[in-house]
């Protein structure tokens, strides 16, 4: 290898064609150097980082992601105050609350509470991988790093309990139930899980997230997240959403592993989740335990709708149910 | 794509009983050593440099058209319009581009569409339009414009293999697996 290395003799020839070539680059030189600015298409005033200060303000999101579908941001991803996960350490029953698309650990804090307090469970709040810190950080994950995030949740608490039940809202519901299909749990809640949904041109989503990288989410959700201070994000990664319908896909072929009791809760005006899923998911499901529970005024937002008390009772006492002798 | 390699740092706090995590999430320092590419070597100036510098060649443009004659177009400017336009859609097209490379497929054939429209003009403005269509040389590279720069990328864009979700998934669980073996 050192012989690479080794210097040349330089050929007459050679010679003259490297004179030849430094002149050009000398005369060339100048000019190169005025007419690269052509070259430069730097906009630091479209850019996150330029506008820091704002983009801290939560309801500018919706106004950065216009901007950032002309040109891509900074990614920021420091996990916002709040959003992080939890633990309240308690008996050796262990809880793993894992929260849905765009939001944050902290959507399943109050159950968390409710559940730790009432009945003295261990929880976790799992943040899944992307979530919690920018749009941006979330479109450059997928669902096998959702999944990961899910499973380091499952290891951490099986160091404190024996026996785990998995919690999980929209998205979050889906991902326990591919966990509880592949690791060992006594039993899981979903909340307004989705396993096959039919959105508008979801079959040219691959195309529409090279134009469009971010989409704003509906005026109504935006308020109730203001209403509750919520951390979710206002806008929507197109392309995590590709990934979220992989997940869905993923589901329906994993389903049949799951063994543990299920207890699904539908919402009867989920604007994002079709009812008809509760069931898909019952038919699809190996379990021996399946209920079910229909709340007609709520919307997707379950935990945060007019029955989220009675919501958690019943959630309490499915869990409860499970360990009974 | 490639996928930013992170690693995070989990700080435990204690809170009213509890224990609250803050994760802060650190690039890996190896994402930092990279070669250094043909752009790294472009000298970076400031969002306003080109447009600027766009705008200057276009007044020197208006200028030299505006001081020979005949000025008898709009606002007495013969000529000076099509290169101002070619300048500013140059400009405009080139930013999409460098910006959003991933849309280069869509930026790309809309190009060669306008390309070849004006081409097609040309050929049916100027006699003797008596060939295939009344195209005289237009056709063949109307013809080429559209099958390369237009059907192709399209195709390949369409058409191209992706990994069926459940086989990425089934692959990560096993690696997932060897490696707590491992451990």
């Amino acid at each position: 290898m050192i012989k690479n290395f080794k210097q040349k003799k330089e050929s007459p020839r050679e010679k003259k064609v490297r004179s030849k070539s430094k002149i050009l680059s000398d005369f060339i030189s100048p000019y190169k150097e005025m007419l690269s600015w052509l070259n430069s298409f730097t906009v630091s005033f479209l850019k996150r980082d330029a506008s820091s200060s704002i983009s801290t303000s939560l309801p500018m999101e919706s106004l950065l992601a216009v901007l950032d579908n002309l040109a891509p941001e900074k990614i920021e991803r420091k996990v916002r105050d709040k959003a992080g996960p939890f633990f309240y350490k308690g008996n050796e029953i262990g809880i793993l609350l894992t929260h849905g698309f765009c939001s944050t650990a902290q959507e399943m804090q109050e159950l968390g509470l409710l559940l730790h307090n009432e009945k003295g469970y261990t929880i976790f709040g799992v943040l899944l991988a992307g979530h919690g810190t920018s749009p941006a950080d979330l479109a450059q994950t997928d669902m096998v790093d959702w999944y990961k995030s899910l499973k380091e949740g499952y290891d951490f608490l099986k160091q404190y309990c024996e026996k785990t039940v998995l919690v999980g809202h929209s998205m979050g519901g889906t991902l326990s139930l591919l966990l509880a299909g592949n690791e060992e749990v006594e039993g899981i809640v979903t909340l307004c899980t989705p396993i096959k949904v039919e959105y508008f041109m979801q079959d040219f989503l691959f195309l529409i997230s090279d134009l469009l990288k971010y989409f704003p989410r509906r005026k109504e959700e935006i308020e109730l997240m203001e209403k509750n201070s919520l951390l979710n994000y206002r806008v929507s990664a197109l392309k995590a959403v590709e990934h979220l319908l992989d997940l869905m896909e993923i589901a329906r072929e994993e389903l049949v592993k799951v063994s543990a009791p299920i207890f699904t809760i539908t919402a009867g005006k989920d604007e994002r989740v079709p009812i008809y899923n509760a069931q898909k998911i019952h038919q699809l499901v190996s379990s021996k335990i399946k209920e079910d529970y229909f709340s007609a005024d709520s919307h997707h937002t379950i935990l945060y709708g007019p029955e989220k008390h009675e919501i958690s009772n019943k959630i309490s006492h499915f869990i409860s149910s499970l360990f009974k002798k | 794509m490639k996928k930013e390699i992170e690693e995070q740092k989990t700080v435990e706090k204690e809170e009213n009983g509890s224990i609250v995590f803050e994760k802060e999430s650190k690039k890996n320092n190896k994402d930092f050593i990279q070669e250094r590419t043909f752009w790294d070597r472009i000298p970076k100036y400031k969002w306003w440099v080109t447009p600027l510098n766009i705008l200057i060649v276009c007044i020197f443009l208006i200028i030299i058209d505006l001081a020979t004659l005949p000025n008898t177009a709009f606002l007495h400017i013969d000529w000076a319009w099509w290169p101002i336009g070619g300048l500013i859609f140059a400009y405009l097209v080139s930013f999409i581009i460098f910006k959003r490379p991933e849309i280069a497929w869509i930026i790309g054939p809309i190009l060669m569409v306008g390309t070849s429209i004006l081409l097609l003009a040309l050929d049916l403005v100027f006699p003797p339009n008596d060939g295939f269509i009344r195209l005289d040389w237009a056709l063949i590279p109307i013809a080429a414009l559209l099958t390369f720069g237009v059907l192709i990328p399209i195709i390949t864009k369409f058409g191209r293999k992706k990994e069926k979700p459940i086989d990425k998934f089934r692959k990560a669980l096993a690696e997932m697996k060897d490696q707590e073996m491992n451990e």
